[in-house]
């Protein structure tokens, strides 16, 4: 069985790829010292201490491994937690905190996309491609139609962008959102 | 930057009930068995890497 720190310094290691691949498509971002460690630090404090005691698992199972949606929600909200980038010029909290949720999209949907079961990747970039740009008819007004403003990709970094990280975190909500991501690519789309 | 103040395990007034959660995967079950460890996933390759960059590339150009 892995050790808990060998699963640690592969995060630390995952979080120092994601900060630099970050880098290559947002210029105006630099790291805050020690970001790596900072949310690795944070992550696994958050999925210890605060996640995993609330899952309910057998006295014989002497570990419970989180499944992807929980790790995914977790990731995002030790982001916006730890705050790891700060915009190289001078730039509003606003403005720092879109890049940060950026940032957690771009963590999450790496996740998502990497994550194998029995060596098959768990879900098809081109549903999912389908389903994050969408924007959904909600209605139909005197002959016009109506769609929902914000695709998913963008209604997530907003609500990422406006989470208050100093209270509870949704950690399970956010994990369920993930997971009704992942349900839907599986879904027939023709209409 | 002080992240343990930020890190409210204190659910505060005592009335809190800690809400249980179905296991995710059961014990013995085939998907436990297929499903890998996240320590054996490489969560940082290039194939999510380079779609989340892509994601991004397109809002930013919306």
């Amino acid at each position: 069985m892995i050790s808990i720190e060998e699963k640690k310094a592969a995060r630390l290691t995952e979080w120092t790829v994601w900060l630099k691949d970050f880098m290559d498509i947002n210029s105006d971002v630099v790291p805050i010292p020690n970001a790596a460690e900072l949310l690795n630090d944070y992550y696994w404090r958050l999925a210890l201490f605060y996640l995993k005691p609330l899952l309910e698992y057998s006295e014989e199972e002497k570990e419970h491994n989180l499944h992807y949606y929980k790790i995914i929600s977790a990731s995002e909200l030790t982001i916006m937690a730890v705050m790891p980038f700060k915009l190289k010029a001078a730039g509003t909290e606003e403005s720092k905190k879109q890049a940060n949720a950026e940032y957690a999209w771009f963590v999450a949907t790496s996740i998502l996309i990497n994550w194998q079961i029995a060596d098959n990747y768990i879900i098809d970039t081109e549903k999912l491609d389908q389903i994050v740009y969408e924007k959904e008819v909600i209605d139909v007004i005197d002959s016009e139609t109506k769609y929902y403003p914000l695709n998913f990709m963008d209604e997530h970094i907003e609500w990422l962008k406006d989470l208050n990280t100093a209270g509870p975190l949704p950690i399970l909500s956010n994990s369920q959102t993930w997971r009704v991501l992942f349900l839907a690519s599986k879904a027939d789309h023709q209409n | 930057m002080n992240n343990e103040s930020k890190f409210n395990l204190d659910q505060g007034s005592g009335s809190y009930q800690r809400p249980v959660h179905h296991r995710e995967v059961k014990r013995g079950s085939t998907v436990r068995n297929d499903a890998p460890n996240a320590s054996s996933q490489n969560l940082a390759a290039s194939k999510g890497t380079d779609w989340a960059k892509n994601s991004l590339a397109r809002r930013k150009n919306s």
